[in-house]
């Protein structure tokens, strides 16, 4: 666990409508890393993912990127850093391009515009050949979906990638496939997801595990007894 | 072609109110059940009506610049607060908003109307601005109303996309604009409808109570096209606006969608 921490969240607590989602958050996430965050369904995970793409604020605490509070940041550019795949990817009525596209047409991504090769090799990285571009997502089924999302967000060449159940549509071997794209990225980029997959728990450098809204373990996967432990209670 | 109106005597202008008994009947008959508020509506109408007849008759009389403006501040006020009361949803500043939506759009376009295309002397003259102020205020009311619906419902129905181009890096205008567009054409479209149907299924208004008080068809017709212009560009104005503002309500200054924690 070395190195300065590109995304640092200090006593982090959300709470909203009078209930607290998230409550006392202390983390500290590495560039070159990892990071799974698992817990019950409701705990906070996605609240957690939220904060820090910087859609929503604490209410208490603080998060910041590269040292500087998201307070004081430009937001529409950090989210550009930092993107997020929602669990259930939105795409709108159109073809698989005009869907890759999409993040391009905001003026803070102008200069991002992928070329045509970078858009194919991507695709196949994720398991998706060059004729999806021209589909209509409606023919698209849940996990090719959600192949294309990533593969838009991947396209944006983030500094971070925020991934909220990124393959919970997926089979076992599109799963596989999108481990393999993980693991490439994560030696460049850093990537938090939410999971329930043991696969994709199993590839993380970290472990972490949410419960009513606290941390509750941080496990490097290295400490075997432990990450079976977790897998066991997740 | 400038003959006297044929004035209707308060007799035969009652026997107009025989209208509403034979729709009383079919009411009664199907048990409709909206007879009391068919009533309501028409004594409301009438009284207001035989007030504002007194209001103009006096306002005519005085003819003072700042009574006619009085009258148009009134009639704006009165407006944004009719409007609000017909929209279902509310946000924090709505009222103000519309308020403004209406003086900026729909002031402006008449103001524009009055001055450049009419030109009465004295400007402020209460026999051409009070009436077609009216109607530019009147129509402006409901593309205001039906902007702001349909903004308002698509927000919450697309908070989902709306929360994913913000997270890609969108502006909160960038993640909203396919909801302002849709939200702008659906508060256009009855103008366009309306316009597309005039002087063909519908004689408008003013037209048919200027050739009634003896006017030249080929004036009334100028007058009508003029006001369409006038009603539409008023329309596309105040919707843009109220639509501007509201979007402003959805977002705070970090971007951040304030439906995104519900």
């Amino acid at each position: 666990m070395k190195g300065e921490c590109l995304i640092k969240m200090e006593n982090v607590s959300y709470s909203t409508n009078g209930k607290d989602i998230v409550s006392d958050v202390d983390l500290c996430f590495r560039k070159g890393r990892t990071y799974a965050i698992v817990g019950p369904s409701g705990s906070g995970k996605t609240t957690i993912m939220m904060l820090i793409n910087g859609l929503i604020s604490p209410t208490e605490g603080k998060v910041s990127y590269n040292g500087t509070p998201l307070e004081e940041m430009e937001m529409p550019h950090y989210r550009s850093q930092v993107p997020m795949l929602f669990q259930e990817p939105l795409l709108l009525p159109g073809d698989g391009r005009k869907n890759i596209m999409l993040p391009f047409t905001l003026e803070t991504n102008v200069g991002k515009v992928p070329t045509e090769e970078e858009i194919r090799e991507k695709m196949r990285s994720c398991g998706l050949d060059e004729t999806y571009l021209d589909k209509e997502i409606s023919t698209f089924s849940g996990g090719e979906k959600q192949r294309l999302s990533l593969v838009r967000t991947i396209l944006l060449r983030p500094e971070a990638m925020l991934l909220d159940e990124p393959t919970s549509a997926l089979d076992s071997k599109s799963e596989k496939d999108i481990i393999n794209v993980i693991r490439t990225m994560a030696k460049e980029t850093l990537m938090i997801y939410v999971t329930h997959s043991y696969q994709l728990i199993g590839a993380a450098d970290d472990i972490i595990v949410v419960k009513g809204g606290r941390i509750s373990t941080i496990t490097d996967r290295l400490d075997k007894s432990r990450l079976r432990e977790i897998l066991e209670e997740v | 072609m400038t003959s006297q109106i044929v004035d209707i005597s308060l007799l035969r202008m009652m026997a107009s109110y025989g209208f509403v008994l034979v729709v009383l009947a079919l009411i009664r008959l199907k048990r409709i059940g909206l007879g009391r508020d068919l009533v309501t509506a028409v004594i409301r109408m009438t009284v207001q009506l035989i007030v504002m007849a007194f209001i103009l008759e006096m306002i005519f009389d005085m003819s003072l610049w700042y009574v006619v403006i009085a009258m148009e501040m009134a009639i704006f006020i009165l407006a944004s607060r009719i409007v609000l009361s017909r929209v279902k949803a509310k946000t924090r500043n709505l009222s103000r908003n519309i308020l403004i939506s209406l003086l900026l759009g729909a002031g402006s376009i008449m103001a524009f109307f009055i001055v450049i295309i009419v030109g009465p002397d004295p400007l402020y003259d209460p026999r051409y601005v009070i009436p077609l102020g009216g109607m530019i205020i009147g129509n402006s009311m409901n593309a205001c109303a039906i902007a702001f619906e349909r903004f308002h419902s698509l927000m919450k129905k697309d908070r989902k996309l709306i929360l994913t181009l913000l997270s890609l890096g969108a502006t909160s205008t960038e993640a909203t604009s396919s909801q302002f567009k849709e939200a702008l054409k659906a508060a256009f479209l009855p103008i366009l409808i309306t316009m597309t149907a005039t002087g063909m299924v519908i004689l408008p208004g003013m037209m048919t109570g200027q050739i009634l008080s003896g006017t030249s068809p080929l004036t009334a017709v100028k007058y009508q096209i003029a006001i369409m212009m006038g009603i539409t560009s008023s329309n596309a104005l105040v919707a843009y606006l109220i639509l501007y503002l509201e979007n402003g309500e959805f977002f705070n200054n970090k971007h951040q969608f304030l439906l995104s924690a519900d």
